[in-house]
């Protein structure tokens, strides 16, 4: 099993914390809001696109509404896989930042 | 209230969702719509619409990977394999490079040509505004085209809104000279608007009233260079001969050089009313005249106003039904259907089609020579092929593959042949009598416009062998069980292509050369040989003695034994003469005749024969005021028996210039026009004044001697004047000059054609030779003489070089009729040239063909059939 990169742990989590209201528009505000950039929609769908290539989430039309020029939405779910990766994620970002709190940063700083 | 959706930008989001991947589309494309929408509603249109573009901005450099990285491999492959191929085979890619260059520089070189008379005048910033005025005047039986009178122009700026700016202008042909020797310069004469509606800027000197004086005078670059040399001339002075008189004017300004494609030609500049003064004052004469529209719209609705205004004018003017119409100065070189006298010479659109459909002749045969020798060469790549269709090549990549390599070879074709058409510029340009220059630099277009051509060459020519190849199977492919040779039809018919349009170019060339010998060798009715022609227009007067200048020049030289005898003419031979247009007395037929005043010497120095009645003489100085003399044609014309004794009043309705004079003598008809025009009905008149443009001196003994004569009389005569003449039998030859450039020109094509033509037939013969290598060992085994393996070999070929033959003789014969109807005197279209041309492509084919054949032949079977 592949790593993943920050993006894609960051598209992960927040399509985990939609549930389901996870499609694009609403991915795009939550990755902002975590990492506090912004992205371009051409940036994320291929995030999208390769996580679906790698198996760890799936994607599903919800229904046509008036909105949206007429387009369906596509909604993103996570996988068992997905679900297993993003653990091992979790479990690896804790070991690498075990032991650390901020205020070891300010000691640093002062 | 309506609530009207925001929609995004249509372009964007197209270019956007087309860029990125096809299976997301639906979600993308409707994210990106709700995002713009809730953008619209919180922000601003502006904003999110600027926000939309950066996302498309933004996806351009993914895209252009995407497409582009994959392909570079191959095509890098591609290229390899390409130079790999070239090399292997040098005899085939000499002949095809070298074909392509010959075929692409001919057509550099007509775009070059083209593109000069396409853009004539178009260096005036003003142009899509400039006219010029011309009234057609209909005189119930035929029709004038005129200049309008020299108020008009001063009119028209008053008068009409629409004009913003008129201007006269009259071509001037004088003397100049600053000190020393005169020498004759084209000018024109002009109002002081010209150089606000014209655009040719001054070097030296201000606009500023640069013309306003009446003795300013504005140089051009070239005839500043003459006069000076490199000095500034401003302010210093030159005279000009303004009617026998030169009168002094002074340089106010020098213009930058001048471009080659004007139509509008002159050395220098003057004030209009310094020449032609009276003219103006009188409203006399024809001036022609240039008007600057405020707007180009404007047009129609200016000239719906003529009827009600000018034209009532033109008519009364004329007594004749008259119009006024405006032609545009822009494209007006073309334009064939107008003129005006100032312009320079037309350009002829139907010999540049002409120039252009050959060039394209010879690239197409060049192209066809690359399809030839591909397919053939096809068959030593085919494991090559096979290869690749076996490791997944796809159809289109084997397609992609042959196109890419053909042009790459046309491309490199184009560098060879920029330095061809460079090297073949001069001779070109004599042939075309222009002098252009290659300049891609300053001017782009015909460097991008070659490229597209060289690469639509490279598609044309490619295009067949990648569909073979592509269309192959690659199990027939390992197998070399491709065939090919069998029955090629397409590769027959683009030979027989060739040779048709060689055979073409060959028969052409042989009906001009023919035309133009028949013309240089008819009876022309005088001769003209040993007789010189002096041209006297600009010293009609004696410049001492305010005598005729014709009259003591032919005194001085009749004292010389050399000289055996001098006439004067008005109108040169060879020339257009006078035209009277009348109707005959019963009002039955209207007839054109041409009008000469020659003196009494005229029939004896042209030796024109006399059949009956007698020469002017001077026993009878009654023939200065009464007498004529007509041409068989006139006679002929005017249905007379017996002519002699006849008073001209008895054949003309109204009253003429011959008012009641008498033939005396009829004269042979001789060819006193061009050789192009039918002989027309003429009567010559004696001078009174004995003032005459031309001398035409009879000469006996050198040549040099003779002229030595002329010129030292002529120069004690009229010091300061230079010294022109010309030998009449050249001026005649003088007249077929545009036929024999063309001549020229048909024939280096139809060389060019006719090489590319049989370097294609080498290339196949040698592949065909190749192929049959075995079958001709086995033939020679079994006892077949040389003899027969040169026939079993080039009969093929032969046969297709006959059937282009057909092929192109009833086009030639077309072609042949058309361009012969142009003269009034041609020769016949007769089947020898046809038979002549045609043996010429069949022996030109089999001596190709045989080359290889003969090897083939000789060669000793053992070794053949040993092959492989």
């Amino acid at each position: 099993m592949k790593e993943l990169t920050k993006l894609e742990e960051v598209v992960m989590v927040a399509i985990w914390r939609l549930g389901d209201e996870a499609y694009g528009v609403e991915i795009k505000k939550k990755v902002e809001e975590i990492l506090g950039k912004e992205y371009f929609y051409n940036t994320l769908y291929t995030t999208f696109h390769q996580l679906v290539q790698k198996r760890y989430i799936t994607k599903h039309f919800g229904e046509p509404t008036s909105v949206r020029g007429g387009k369906r939405k596509v909604y993103f779910q996570l996988t068992e896989s997905g679900m297993n990766v993003m653990e091992k994620a979790f479990i690896r970002q804790r070991k690498v930042w075990a032991g650390v709190s901020r205020e070891s940063f300010k000691k640093e700083q002062a | 209230m309506i609530y009207k959706k925001p929609r995004p930008p249509r372009i964007a989001l197209w270019l956007l969702t087309r860029m990125h991947f096809p299976d997301l589309d639906e979600g993308f494309e409707g994210d990106i719509e709700e995002d713009f929408e809730e953008r619209v509603n919180n922000q601003s249109r502006k904003n999110a619409v600027f926000w939309l573009w950066i996302h498309a901005i933004a996806a351009f450099p993914k895209f252009i990977m995407q497409i582009t990285r994959w392909r570079f491999y191959m095509f890098k492959n591609y290229l390899k394999i390409a130079i790999r191929n070239m090399r292997r085979n040098k005899g085939y890619s000499f002949i095809n490079i070298t074909g392509l260059s010959i075929g692409i520089a001919c057509c550099m070189l007509v775009f070059f040509f083209v593109q000069d008379e396409k853009t004539y005048d178009r260096f005036h910033e003003n142009i899509d505004r400039i006219y010029y005025i011309m009234g057609d005047v209909d005189l119930d039986r035929y029709k004038i085209g005129v200049s309008p009178e020299p108020s008009l122009a001063e009119r028209m700026r008053d008068e009409f809104p629409e004009v913003e700016n008129a201007v006269r202008l009259k071509r001037e042909e004088l003397l100049i000279k600053k000190e020393g020797d005169a020498v004759k310069m084209i000018g024109i004469s002009t109002d002081s608007s010209f150089l606000d509606i014209f655009t040719f800027p001054l070097a030296l000197g201000s606009v500023e009233g640069a013309l306003d004086g009446l003795s300013s005078i504005i140089l051009t670059h070239k005839a500043s260079q003459i006069l000076f040399g490199g000095k500034n001339p401003v302010g210093e002075t030159v005279s000009l001969n303004i009617n026998d008189e030169y009168v002094d004017f002074i340089v106010s300004g020098v213009t930058q050089p001048i471009p080659d494609n004007t139509s509008l030609r002159f050395d220098f500049l003057i004030n209009i009313r310094s020449v032609r003064g009276e003219e103006i004052e009188n409203n006399q004469g024809f001036l022609p005249t240039f008007l600057l529209l405020s707007d180009k719209e404007n047009y129609g609705q200016l000239i719906e106003k003529f009827p009600q205004t000018i034209d009532k004018d033109l008519s009364e003017r004329f007594k004749g039904k008259g119009a006024y119409r405006l032609h545009p100065l822009a494209g007006d070189h073309l334009n064939n259907e107008s003129s005006s006298i100032v312009l320079s010479e037309k350009g002829n659109i139907a010999y540049m089609y002409i120039l252009l459909g050959i060039a394209l002749l010879i690239l197409l045969t060049a192209c066809f020579n690359y399809t030839n020798l591909s397919i053939g060469r096809f068959l030593n790549r085919m494991k090559e092929v096979g290869m690749r269709k076996v490791l997944g090549a796809l159809r289109k990549q084997i397609a992609r593959q042959f196109l890419f390599e053909s042009v790459v070879l046309s491309v490199f074709s184009l560098g060879l042949a920029f330095i061809l058409s460079a090297v073949l510029m001069p001779s070109f340009n004599f042939l075309i009598g222009k002098e252009l220059t290659i300049n891609i630099f300053d001017n782009p277009l015909p460097g991008i416009f070659l490229f597209l051509l060289t690469i639509c060459v490279g598609c044309v020519a490619g295009a067949y062998p990648s569909i073979i190849a592509s269309r192959s199977q690659s199990i027939e492919l390992f197998r070399e069980r491709f065939k090919l040779s069998g029955k090629n039809i397409f590769s027959r018919a683009l030979i027989v292509f060739q040779f048709a349009a060689s055979v073409f170019l060959i028969i052409g060339t042989m009906f001009m050369g023919k035309q133009i010998n028949f013309m240089l060798s008819r009876e022309l009715g005088y001769e003209s040989e040993k007789v010189v022609r002096i041209p006297l227009e600009n010293i009609s007067k004696d410049i001492k003695k305010n005598q005729s200048f014709f009259a003591n020049y032919k005194n001085k030289l009749t004292g010389y034994g050399s000289i055996k005898n001098v006439c004067g003419a008005k109108y040169s031979l060879s020339s257009s003469w006078m035209r009277w247009i009348g109707e005959t007395k019963e009002g039955d037929k209207r007839f054109i005749c041409s009008q000469n005043y020659t003196d009494h010497d005229y029939i004896d120095v042209l030796s024109i024969q006399m059949l009956q009645g007698r020469n002017f003489s001077r026993e009878f100085p009654s023939d200065l005021t009464d007498s004529v003399i007509v041409n068989e044609e006139f006679v002929k014309e005017m249905g007379i028996t017996d002519p002699i004794g006849k008073n001209m009043s008895e054949f003309f309705k109204e009253p003429s210039i011959f008012g009641n004079f008498r033939i005396i003598g009829v004269v042979k008809d001789f060819n006193y026009e061009s050789l192009s025009k039918k002989i027309r009905p003429i009567v010559l008149m004696l001078n009174k004044d004995e003032s005459y443009d031309y001398a035409y001196v009879k000469f006996s003994g050198s040549i040099q001697e003779a002229i030595k004569i002329l010129e030292r009389e002529y120069k004690e005569l009229g010091p300061h004047i230079p010294f022109e003449f010309s030998f009449l039998d050249e001026q005649v030859a003088l007249q077929y000059r545009k036929e024999e450039k063309w001549r020229r020109i048909i024939s280096w094509a139809s060389l060019f054609a006719v090489a590319i033509a049989c370097s294609g037939l080498f290339g196949l013969t040698l592949l065909v030779v190749t192929k049959r290598t075995k079958e001709i060992g086995i033939r020679k085994v079994l006892g077949a003489p040389v003899s027969a393996i040169v026939r079993l070999i080039s009969r093929e070929f032969i046969w297709l070089v006959a059937l282009a033959n057909f092929i192109a003789w009833p086009a030639v014969y077309y072609c042949a009729h058309k361009f012969l109807q142009n003269y009034a005197y041609r020769i016949p279209i007769d089947i020898w040239t046809f038979m002549k041309a045609g043996f010429l492509a069949l022996a030109i084919a089999f001596l190709t063909v045989s080359v290889h054949a003969v090897r083939a032949g000789v060669r000793n079977p053992v070794d053949v059939i040993k092959h492989e």
